[in-house]
């Protein structure tokens, strides 16, 4: 069962709908070093798949899979705001790294999902909230324009203790301004190798 | 201005995914070690890097990357080609 219809498609990669099917390797992902930031989740397979299955629709969460169709991670956008017009992009994680060495597909993944934000949903800001540990994240975001916009104390309770969220926020214009550009730019710089 | 010494290979100890500090080492593209997410920290560090060492704040993934045509963040050795030419203008 399909959590949605929507399939984003590009050059390297496509954001393909999550579903009930992709419970084993997404378990697998979720349970491993590379996750270790998320919340925690499902234990087992029957469990992750009852969460896939349960996903609301203020949600659309993708597999990113590589053209040849294998999955490489994940990524979600939720707590979706008609009325506010804002989204939060989370879940993202690549399961798959050595899948994806040398090939761009969280840039690409981030281009697309930035695109169906802003672009078909009309949405006028994303935000997230990220472990302030989290570095490579937090990097991540800010270098594609989000902005820190504050800390939450002892937000999050993740690998035995309490620890502070560090909030990061994006609006459209600031999107069509650096973020843009920025993806362009790196994503055409690193075809031309 | 020794850019492997003084730059790269130290933002390569700082990112810590175990890259050969040699001038061939492919840093994107076939054959790479890194992801993308590997790769826009790396970028980071480095500018941070040129900022503090050479007081010059430069932008890598900037029209100047677009416009080479071979990718700047293909090797080790062309990342140091594409930093010289900017902290030089």
């Amino acid at each position: 069962m399909k959590t949605h219809e929507v399939v984003l498609k590009g050059d390297f990669i496509n954001l393909r709908p999550l579903a009930t099917d992709d419970a084993e390797i997404t378990l697998s992902w979720r349970l491993s070093e590379r996750a270790r930031y998320l919340n925690a989740g499902a234990q087992t397979v029957e469990a992750q798949e009852e969460w896939i299955s349960s996903r609301p629709s203020s949600e659309y969460n993708f597999i990113i899979e590589l053209k040849d169709k294998t999955p490489v991670g994940m990524l979600s956008l939720v707590d979706i705001s008609d009325i506010h017009r804002r989204a939060e992009p989370a879940r993202f994680l690549i399961g798959n790294k050595k899948a994806v060495c040398g090939i761009p597909a969280a840039i690409e993944a981030e281009k697309l999902l930035y695109e169906f934000a802003f672009d078909r949903l009309k949405l006028l800001r994303l935000y997230a909230t990220v472990a302030s540990n989290n570095v490579k994240v937090i990097t991540w975001n800010k270098f594609f324009g989000m902005k820190e916009e504050g800390r939450l104390r002892n937000h999050l309770f993740l690998d035995g203790r309490f620890m502070d969220s560090i909030f990061l926020g994006i609006l459209e214009p600031e999107y069509r301004a650096v973020t843009i550009p920025k993806l362009n730019v790196l994503l055409h710089s690193l075809i031309i190798s | 201005m020794n850019i492997l010494n003084e730059i790269i290979y130290p933002a390569i100890d700082e990112l810590g995914e175990g890259l050969p500090k040699s001038e061939d080492t492919i840093l994107f593209g076939e054959g790479a070690l890194l992801d993308s997410v590997g790769l826009v920290s790396f970028i980071v560090i480095v500018e941070r890097a040129i900022d503090e060492k050479y007081e010059k704040r430069v932008t890598l993934a900037s029209e100047k990357a677009f416009s080479r045509s071979q990718s700047p963040f293909r090797t080790v050795s062309s990342l140091a080609q594409y930093i010289e030419e900017l902290c030089s203008k």
